[in-house]
């Protein structure tokens, strides 16, 4: 019987050739696309899920209140992990991570001195391999990171140093220390699906910072990873209540430290402000920490995951709606066999059973073409994905197991409606006469899923249209300065005393219009720290006056340099001593209250208690990217060593022109000053641009789901619109003969079908917007969701699906009438 | 064998009914060859439909091999009309995606006979009417007369008691018309297989044991041969 079923389903296949490729490349580019996103959402949901007790391992959050700024961080004070452990027996072991400048290194391979700058550097306490088994393949976990000048090499980083020679044992020269640091063990290459990346382990222990904050409890750059004992349950319950002991421990253990910085404790809590700790699942961290403020952790959003599973499920819908509108389009010639079966002695079920076959081996040849879809195209999905993904995962057993899932899934969903409704038909019905078979049945039905396809396609052009729209609002948006035409040189910190005079240099090259020497730059490095400002008379503001600024400590010609505009007052000038003032942004001076700020003054509790006054006010600009709103923000001078940075920018203007040569004279004169050292340089809206690397893939993403939707839809309004004509062929003849122009034609036969898409697009607006709306609110500016976008995703529908249909509706059109009446 | 009495089967439209069949009782023996003969319209093609059990009427009671067919569930029915009774049509109703051989052995799936079982009975079936050399063609490589030759096949495969047959010749020309005729004669002289045949044709009509006049739903006459 099933041998039967599946000769008579083989037989339909090959002889209806136009509408099996249309079936079979439908659900082929939607098995295709839920292959990819499976592999896309595996990947994902493979994070950090690789060490050994797993489940045992987490990261503290930090959850604080600080004057009025509140925050949630990946990273905590210090002394946090040595606090935890020995005030909670629960706790086995923590270690803790800093992230360090890039380090410029020198080395010798095959004889020959050379320099690099090192990116991915990481600081860690000595026993991290030992939480967190990443595993070595030369060397012991236990002791390479106890000496304070080791250093732990991934295999690629070894490569990149000393090409195949074996790294152990050989030295690597940190600048920043120039004292040589030993080789003492291999990891293997970090996984991708790990959310800390690192190509080099040094000790905290040789880290200054480390040292010099190993008592503040308010210093935030070190990230602390806890193991509990193997014994205690890690149940959200028990969790909740070994969090809940935190508390009293941060109270004792805190006090010391926030006193030094001139917020007593109390007061601190009385001010409404909290500092608490919680642990969350290692597992979690790169999906479930989008509200986790950190820079170390590659961290992406469950969202997507959510909106991509969505979108196959989607895709996969629309080719199983191709299929069912397919198969009851042709019921006409199908109810015939199912007529004559049914005289012949067979029961329903055996019928569903035969349809459900067919749709079954539809279903698996559509699985063969797009498993070699997704052979082809995986190349292309991982650029667009910035993902690493192997066509090996296809060949695992759980995946196999998957795909004929799916394969079986999609074919009850496809088959199910075709099975049901057509054996459903009486034969005596069907079989009367000569067997014409009136099949208005199922004609809404049909409607009713073209409208559903457009609107799930319709939905995503315009999500595809706004995401884009956005993107190119996040670079056409005054930023408050001019990012255009802006490279920052990086290490200029190592230049010490001679940075001014690089400056001076570099400002004597006639392809260089202005430079600036800061501690930060828009996207880089802004320190933020509480100050007290001065009440303004009158203002009875009450309680709460600290203010957490962010901050540059930069020189005179930062202001003009980059192209921020003085609201008020005046920016830094060598005619008046400065080294007390601060230039402050519209946004502190509104949080601050102040209604004229120009010689308030501010006071730093963090420092030694210094006075600023404010001297201007910058109009706003953007220091991060469009996701945040501006900060309250201030620029400190050269002169006021506020605090001190470990990092300088020189920031250069350039004219417009040979970038290529101005960069090799900048070069030069940074080689004249820093023969060995290497030159780092980028581009200040290149910087920026790499803000939205996440939104952009999503847009890329996006606008692929888009293109593929559309096709599967337009492939099923093809199938509709072959049929359509091939039915009417009499009607048409007939029309022909009385008189009816082409033209007559085609818009009868096209005015059907555009009327369901016209439907479906209004179907989609509201549902559109809604989607839109939300996702815009990720960014604190965002552009506006104009009418336009959705008459123009109307209109794209519209044209694709006319042309689709129109060259079938002119075809049957132009068909002589003779040869379609003489049938009859 | 059967035996219809005061079958009727009427449409609703609007407020009146129209009656197809009106009050017809009619009652075949085993062994007979009827042939149904009347105008356009006329409801012979209904009758015929009743009594294979392919429509139902609006009233009246009809009895099969002494089941009550009017009482019977679908399933039931249909399992009736499985085991006893083969259709052929005037347009053949072969499935066209199926071969001569497949076609004449579908029934016997339906009926959850063994595979070796169901070759047996398919070669004998060609083998006694010589289209074995036919077997693996598809309906649309044969003629008219081949086409209902196989559609008789069908039919007879798993040797119904009863066979229905609505115009079998209507739309083959004289001398294949002839041929099918003939068939069904012998299939009624030696096999005893019971024929109810419509038919247009006084000509093939006469090769029955008893003709029935159908006029506007109802018997008009009757007469044996």
């Amino acid at each position: 019987m099933i041998k039967n079923y599946f000769k008579i389903a083989w037989r339909n296949l090959t002889r209806n050739k136009v509408s099996s490729i249309i079936n079979i490349s439908g659900l082929a580019i939607g098995l295709a696309c839920v292959l990819f996103i499976g592999m896309y959402v595996k990947d994902e949901l493979s994070y950090d899920r690789f060490f050994k007790d797993n489940d045992h391992i987490f990261r503290v959050n930090l959850d604080g209140k600080m004057g009025n700024e509140e925050f949630l961080l990946g990273h905590t004070p210090p002394p946090v992990g040595a606090a935890l452990k020995s005030n909670f027996s629960e706790v086995e072991s923590y270690a803790r991570i800093y992230k360090p400048n890039n380090e410029i290194i020198y080395f010798e391979s095959n004889g020959q001195k050379k320099s690099l700058t090192e990116k991915n550097l990481l600081a860690v306490d000595s026993n991290f391999l030992q939480v967190l088994n990443y595993p070595l393949v030369a060397g012991d976990a236990a002791t390479c990171l106890s000496g304070v000048n080791s250093v732990v090499l991934t295999e690629r980083a070894a490569k990149k140093y000393f090409g195949d020679a074996s790294p152990i044992g050989k030295t690597l020269v940190f600048d920043e220390y120039a004292k040589p640091f030993t080789v003492t063990a291999v990891l293997k290459d970090i996984p991708a699906q790990s959310s800390l990346q690192f190509d080099m382990l040094q000790s905290t222990e040789s880290i200054p910072p480390v040292k010099h904050f190993n008592w503040s409890w308010v210093w935030l750059q070190m990230g602390t990873y806890v193991k509990l004992k193997p014994n205690v349950a890690v149940d959200v319950a028990s969790m909740k209540r070994l969090e809940s002991k935190f508390p009293a421990m941060v109270n004792q253990q805190a006090a010391s430290a926030f006193k030094r910085i001139g917020q007593p404790w109390d007061e601190f809590k009385k001010k409404g402000g909290h500092w608490d700790l919680h642990l969350q699942p290692i597992a979690d961290l790169h999906l479930r920490s989008v509200n986790v403020g950190t820079r170390y952790f590659n961290q992406s959003d469950i969202k997507y995951v959510y909106i991509f599973s969505a979108i196959a499920l989607f895709i996969i819908l629309l080719a199983c709606i191709n299929f069912m509108n397919l198969s009851t389009a042709q019921a006409a010639r199908r109810a015939k066999e199912v007529g004559i079966r049914k005289v012949l002695g067979s029961a329903r079920k055996q019928l569903i059973g035969q349809f459900m076959a067919e749709a079954f081996l539809y279903c698996l040849f559509s699985a063969f073409v797009a498993v070699v879809i997704v052979a082809l195209a995986l190349p292309a999905f991982n650029q667009l994905s910035e993902k690493c993904l192997s066509i090996n995962v296809l060949f695992s057993i759980e995946a196999i197991a998957g795909i004929g899932a799916l394969v079986v899934i999609t074919a009850l969903l496809a088959g199910s409606y075709p099975a049901f409704f057509l054996t459903s038909l009486k034969p005596v019905s069907i079989l009367k006469g000569s067997g014409i078979f009136k099949d208005s049945s199922g004609f809404l039905m049909r409607n009713a899923l073209v409208i559903f396809q457009f609107t799930v396609s319709t939905v995503l052009i315009i999500c595809t249209l706004i995401v884009y729209k956005q993107l190119n609002y996040t670079q056409t948006k005054d930023l408050g300065f001019n990012k255009e035409n802006v490279l920052i040189i990086q290490n200029a910190e190592r230049l010490g005393q001679s940075e001014e005079s690089l400056r001076q240099e570099l400002l004597r090259l006639p392809e260089i219009s202005n430079a600036t020497i800061a501690t930060g730059i828009p996207t880089q490095n802004k320190f933020a720290d509480t100050y007290i400002p001065e009440l303004e008379p009158g203002n009875t503001k009450s309680g709460e006056n600290n203010i957490l600024l962010a901050s540059f400590i930069v020189d005179e010609a930062f202001a003009p340099t980059l192209g921020l505009k003085m609201a008020n007052g005046r920016n830094f000038s060598k005619e008046f001593a400065d080294s007390a003032s601060v230039v402050i942004n519209e946004a502190a001076a509104k949080q601050i209250g102040w209604k004229n700020p120009i010689g308030k003054t501010m006071t730093y509790p963090g420092g030694n208690n210094q006075q600023f006054k404010v001297v201007g006010v910058v109009k706003d600009f953007n220091v991060e990217s469009l996701h945040q709103s501006v900060p309250p923000f201030a620029l400190f001078y050269k002169t006021s060593k506020t605090y001190s940075s470990y990092t300088s920018y020189i920031t250069v203007r350039i004219k417009p022109g040979d970038y290529a040569a101005t960069i090799a004279a900048i070069q030069t004169k940074w080689k004249s000053f820093m023969p060995d050292t290497p030159f780092e340089y980028s581009f200040l809206d290149a910087e920026f641009d790499s803000l939205y690397r996440a939104d952009q893939t999503i847009g890329k993403v996006f606008s692929v789901f888009t293109f593929l939707s559309l096709t599967v839809a337009c492939l099923g309004l093809l199938g509709l619109a072959i049929y359509t004509a091939q039915r009417r062929t009499k009607e048409i003849g007939i029309r022909k003969v009385l008189g009816a122009s082409i033209e007559n034609v085609v818009t009868m036969l096209s005015k059907d079908f555009l009327k369901l898409v016209i439907a479906a697009s209004i179907i989609s607006f509201p549902i559109a917007w809604y989607a839109m709306d939300k996702w815009l609110q990720d960014f604190a500016y965002r552009t506006p969701v104009s009418w336009w976008i959705f008459s123009l995703a109307a209109g794209i529908t519209l044209v694709i699906a006319l042309a689709t249909i129109s060259f079938q509706s002119i075809k049957a059109a132009l068909t002589n009438p003779i040869n379609s009446l003489r049938n009859e | 064998m059967l035996s219809l009495k005061n079958i009727s089967k009427y449409y609703q439209a609007g407020g009146n009914k129209t009656y197809v069949l009106n009050n017809v009782s009619l009652d075949v023996d085993a062994g007979e060859f009827v042939s149904i003969m009347g105008p356009s319209g006329s409801g012979k093609s209904t009758l015929l439909n009743i009594i294979g059990m392919l429509d139902e009427p609006s009233e009246g009671y009809h009895y099969f091999m002494k089941e009550p067919v009017h009482q019977l569930k679908e399933k039931a029915r249909s399992a009736l009309y499985k085991q006893y009774i083969g259709f052929v049509f005037q347009a053949y109703h072969l499935i066209d995606e199926l071969t001569v051989y497949e076609n004449i052995e579908t029934p016997l799936i339906y009926q959850d006979i063994k595979s070796s079982e169901r070759k047996a009975l398919v070669a004998d079936m060609l083998d006694r009417f010589q289209i074995v050399g036919k077997k693996d063609l598809f309906p649309a490589q044969l003629s008219g007369g081949q086409q209902q030759l196989v559609g008789i096949a069908r039919a007879l495969i798993t040797k119904p008691r009863l066979i229905l047959a609505d115009e079998p010749t209507g739309n083959l020309n004289s001398k294949q018309g002839e041929e099918i005729m003939e068939l069904f004669r012998k299939l009624n002289k030696e096999d005893k297989v019971t024929i109810i045949q419509v038919t247009h044709s006084e000509k093939n009509a006469e090769y029955g044991s008893r003709i029935i006049n159908v006029l506007d739903g109802k018997i008009d006459s009757s007469r044996n041969l």
